[in-house]
């Protein structure tokens, strides 16, 4: 699957000393978030790691993971993408079975999935604060140091804006077992003892 | 013990608990009448967020988005209410 990584270029230390300031505002609020569902898996300098589970629901669900990569840090916005919450390897759009809808302010019949990407390419979370967004050709003219004082593209505005617009309002969901293979594995069970 | 004879005295001030981008901070004597954005403005201050507007933040109590112009009390808020302000993002999609 594509996706390009980026260089570190900048100082890693003042990086890493804004990640600890991201990482430590987090912190202080993190069982809040939790009781929302969203749950810190790992933090591993560039990057933190992330599940957003559905706790309102029985059986409570995982309905995505992402990986938030804090690399050049803030001369660049974060980095987001999504990941197996298993393996941690990178999952195509078609394996993240959630919508990310906005409102589009200029057909507001005509809602935007901000989950973009499709076939082989990694998906990725298109708006602005976000690395992949900043570097999409279609969004040139959107400089992200337009954003970099404002408050979009910390790791609080990134989880809210993932949170808000997916999972937040969802109350039920469909599950689908395939029990063929269980079920034949039975009969030959049973066959074999005759 | 103090706190609690002037709660008695003016029953319609409350607290409120906001969390403002991640940083968490309580809003004191909420006037139950005064309109929500009041004290959203106030978080806002304790917080410094000053650099954006009011109408740049979703209000979020319980996975709902909150009309700040209605009453505190038409909320009726739990003593244990976390509210939170995160900023709206900018219009996304390719």
């Amino acid at each position: 699957m594509e996706y390009k990584e980026s260089l570190q270029i900048t100082d890693p230390s003042v990086t890493k000393n804004k990640f600890d300031t991201e990482v430590s505002k987090f912190k202080a609020v993190e069982v809040n978030y939790r009781e929302k569902g969203i749950i810190c898996t790992k933090i591993s300098f560039p990057n933190i790691f992330f599940i957003f589970a559905i706790p309102k629901l029985t059986p409570p669900v995982i309905a995505f993971s992402v990986r938030i990569n804090f690399t050049n840090y803030d001369f660049e916005p974060p980095s987001v993408v999504f990941i197996s919450p298993f393996t941690e390897e990178l999952v195509r759009r078609d394996q993240v079975p959630v919508l990310f809808i906005q409102l589009n302010k200029n057909n507001p019949f005509q809602p935007i999935d901000l989950l973009q990407g499709s076939g082989n390419m990694a998906p990725f979370f298109c708006i602005p604060g976000v690395r992949e967004y900043h570097n999409h050709p279609a969004h040139s003219g959107d400089s992200w140091f337009l954003y970099r004082t404002r408050g979009e593209g910390n790791l609080l505005f990134i989880i809210d804006q993932l949170y808000n617009n997916s999972i937040a309002t969802a109350k039920s969901f469909q599950a689908v077992l395939n029990l063929t293979e269980f079920k034949m594995q039975v009969q030959q069970e049973i066959k074999i003892n005759k | 013990m103090k706190e609690k004879e002037e709660n008695e005295k003016q029953p319609n001030l409350i607290s409120l608990t906001f969390i403002v981008n991640g940083t968490e901070t309580i809003v004191e004597k909420v006037n139950v009448n005064q309109p929500l954005h009041v004290s959203v403005q106030k978080a806002l201050d304790q917080t410094g967020n000053t650099a954006r507007l009011i109408g740049d933040w979703q209000v979020i109590y319980n996975d709902q988005t909150l009309d700040t112009n209605k009453k505190v009390e038409d909320y009726n808020f739990p003593k244990s209410a976390v509210i939170f302000l995160s900023l709206k993002a900018g219009q996304g999609g390719v």
